[in-house]
């Protein structure tokens, strides 16, 4: 009895270390867009148990002024790095808002996005693995992506997901961003960055909506009969998902 | 009539049904489980067409392991794959069937991929292991000077305005030189006066531990950063001189200089740094173990050294480069000699002097009960400040038998004097015509005072 139940401890912990491998994977991201500096640099994806998190490694984490053609951005710190979390097993996807009104960081809950990839059959080697190309379109920008079929995860930089290998090259069709993967390993540390993000406010994406609605209406009422106050979106390239916060031009079409 | 019509109807039907089949696509599907029956959620099950190997079609499995694939029906003979990181990946040839289903059990695999690095030269960070390394020659665009102006340029990496680095946010634990650790404790030593153009690449050391024995256990969460140098600073000493001077309401001037000289198993290190125009090193700068190359305990506390007392020049919170003008003069010299195979020798002896003074001008009070006199006072205040440090340690390390010894040997010698002198005097303001003269004290003993009465001439 004592030998069945020794066997049966062995089994289950052999089978729980099996399953409870994490790794880790260090992308390097170059963008051309106007949020850029704070997604460039180092970026790791840490990943196991149907769970992921993507970590933006050189987020600033004091606040920041950029000067934009006569604009003054507030650059939002975020000592998490900006990051994307990934639960599969719940199909919900936990990421912070690009833009910040009332220089508010929101957390905000969404399904995993769905990118209709197309495989192509086009292969190459990037390092020692044999990567294949893959395109599809996501955040209104066309990525063309080399994934690895060597590494059998649907895991890759950002939000992008859902090839049948780790994309290893990522890049968009109008070169404003590119990933390269540095390196990738297993990592006892991976399980310990695999968590929800906390540094924010939950909010939902309507909720959202609404906020930057309330808070343009509030702005415009500072309006004068010789001056008018308001707030607008985000230019097009402003963030990664490019023409993504319309909120605001949205009401306004509407209001007209 | 009827029964032609009848045969008419069953061969338009039988003909119609036999089309349908014909062009029916065939699905596969099924569950991925482990050995153990545990459901293989994100499988990636993939079909390729055995004539081309195109991929067909694929699938991440879902949270219960299950999955379902589509086919077209000109495909006769498809290769099914399923592949789940850890597991070795199966593989079954399967013929067109109007649908397939397939339970596939995988079992796990020795042959991880744990490590892989993409070496692309156009890359300017690459990592090995624990060790991420970046190539400066990609952050460089002429702006720099010291080493310090171009760790700042690396994603990633903050400098505080003491010298400290962070990388992301944690403060690096040490700095060595080509793996040395010759600058000690206060790395900004090198990192505010080493020539960035003398450094070729900075390497980040992740579970960084001081003592080889733990080397690879990775229970240290400390990270170091490791300076290479450039071929062109492995010569035999290299370094570099600064030095200015400057007159307004009084002479300023600083010099500084460092000498090094890095080879395999030697490395020197010089560094000497004098002026009044108050950003030099002083003696502040030894609480923050500037003297030590060994002292594990880092801590930033003021006026911890009993043998520092408490500077009394006072800035009014303004930057020290304003009115500081006392006179510094630091000088340290260290060394790293990797005796033989398994003994290592380091060592510094550092040298610092600090002359303050501070006049804090003229106060003029009526004193009343003395007639219509009044006070005149004038403070000036001298502090001189030597402190000479020297350290040894003798580092041995046996691979073979894992033995490590680390001993240390410190002597430390201080000197400080201090002066507060007070200039006073008195006049009668009312018939202007005396007053009194007193001369130099120590406030202490102000019932000293001589006061002379003299004549206004």
């Amino acid at each position: 009895m004592l030998e069945v139940l020794f066997s049966l401890v062995i089994f289950f912990h052999a089978s729980s270390c099996i399953s409870q491998n994490y790794y880790e994977a260090v992308y390097l991201c170059e963008t051309k867009i106007q949020k850029g500096k704070m997604h460039d640099g180092v970026n790791t994806l840490y990943f196991g148990n149907n769970k992921s998190i993507y970590i933006h490694n050189d987020w600033p984490s004091k606040e920041k002024y950029q000067n934009s053609g006569g604009a003054i951005l507030v650059e939002i710190p975020d000592h998490e790095g900006f990051p994307v979390y990934m639960n599969h097993s719940k199909n919900e996807m936990t990421s912070k808002i690009d833009v910040c009104p009332g220089n508010r960081l929101f957390i905000v809950k969404e399904s995993i996005p769905t990118i209709n990839w197309t495989i192509h059959e086009e292969t190459k080697m990037i390092g020692d693995l044999k990567c294949v190309k893959a395109s599809g379109s996501f955040g209104n920008r066309e990525y063309i992506v080399w994934y690895t079929e060597s590494i059998p995860v649907p895991y890759g930089p950002y939000k992008l997901n859902g090839l049948p290998g780790l994309i290893v090259n990522a890049h968009t069709k109008d070169n404003k961003v590119k990933y390269s993967l540095i390196s990738y390993k297993k990592s006892d540390y991976a399980v310990e960055h695999i968590k929800l993000p906390s540094n924010g406010e939950q909010i939902t994406w309507d909720n959202y909506e609404k906020f930057t609605i309330n808070l343009l209406l509030k702005v415009e009422s500072l309006s004068t009969a010789t001056s008018t106050v308001t707030n607008y979106d985000p230019p097009s390239d402003y963030a990664i998902e490019k023409d993504k916060y319309k909120t605001i031009s949205a009401y306004k079409a509407s209001r007209n | 009539m009827l029964r032609i019509g009848l045969r008419s109807l069953y061969l338009t039907i039988s003909c119609f049904v036999s089309i349908c089949v014909y062009s029916q696509d065939w699905t596969i599907s099924g569950q991925a489980t482990d050995q153990s029956g545990g459901y293989l959620e994100l499988a990636i099950v993939s079909v390729r067409d055995s004539l081309s190997n195109k991929l067909c079609d694929y699938y991440v499995c879902d949270k219960d392991g299950y999955f379902t694939l589509e086919l077209h029906d000109s495909i006769e003979i498809v290769l099914l794959e399923c592949r789940f990181i850890g597991y070795e990946p199966f593989k079954i040839f399967l013929q067109k069937k109007f649908k397939v289903d397939l339970d596939i059990v995988l079992s796990p695999t020795q042959k991880l991929i744990d490590d892989i690095v993409i070496s692309e030269s156009k890359l300017p960070v690459t990592t090995k292991g624990d060790t991420t390394i970046y190539n400066l020659n990609e952050f460089r665009d002429s702006t720099e000077n010291v080493v310090e102006d171009i760790l700042k340029k690396i994603p990633g990496f903050s400098i505080s305005e003491d010298g400290e680095i962070k990388i992301n946010n944690q403060s690096i634990e040490k700095l060595l030189i080509e793996g040395s650790d010759i600058l000690g404790r206060n790395y900004t030593l090198g990192t505010k006066s080493i020539k960035s153009e003398f450094i070729s690449e900075v390497e980040v050391l992740h579970n960084y531990t001081h003592n080889p024995l733990f080397k690879g256990m990775k229970n240290s969460r400390d990270i170091a950063l490791n300076l290479i140098l450039s071929d062109k600073a492995k010569k035999i000493i290299n370094g570099n001189v600064l030095a200015g001077t400057g007159y307004g309401d009084e002479l300023k001037y600083f010099c500084h200089f460092n000498l090094f000289s890095i080879s395999k198993n030697k490395k020197y290190f010089l560094f000497s740094d004098n002026g009044n125009t108050g950003n030099q090193y002083d003696l502040e700068s030894l609480q923050y173990n500037f003297g030590s190359i060994n002292d594990d305990k880092f801590v930033r506390i003021e006026n911890d050294y009993g043998f520092i007392n408490k500077r009394r020049i006072l800035n009014g919170n303004v930057p020290s480069v304003l009115v500081d003008n006392s006179k510094n003069l630091l000088t340290s010299f260290r060394f790293d000699f990797q005796l033989n195979q398994n003994l290592k020798a380091l060592g510094s002896i550092s040298f610092a002097k600090k002359s303050d003074e501070q006049n804090s001008g003229t106060t003029t009070q009526n004193i009343s009960g003395i007639g219509d006199l009044f006070l005149s006072t004038q403070n000036i205040f001298n502090n001189n400040e030597k402190y000479l440090t020297s350290n040894l340690n003798l580092n041995y390390f046996n691979n073979r038998t894992n033995t490590h010894f680390d001993a240390t040997i410190n002597l430390d010698i201080s000197k400080q004097t201090s002066s507060s002198n007070t200039i006073q005097s008195f006049f009668d303001q009312s018939n202007n015509l005396s007053f009194y003269d007193v001369d130099i004290f120590d406030p202490k003993g102000f019932s000293s005072l001589v006061l002379t009465k003299k004549n206004k001439q």
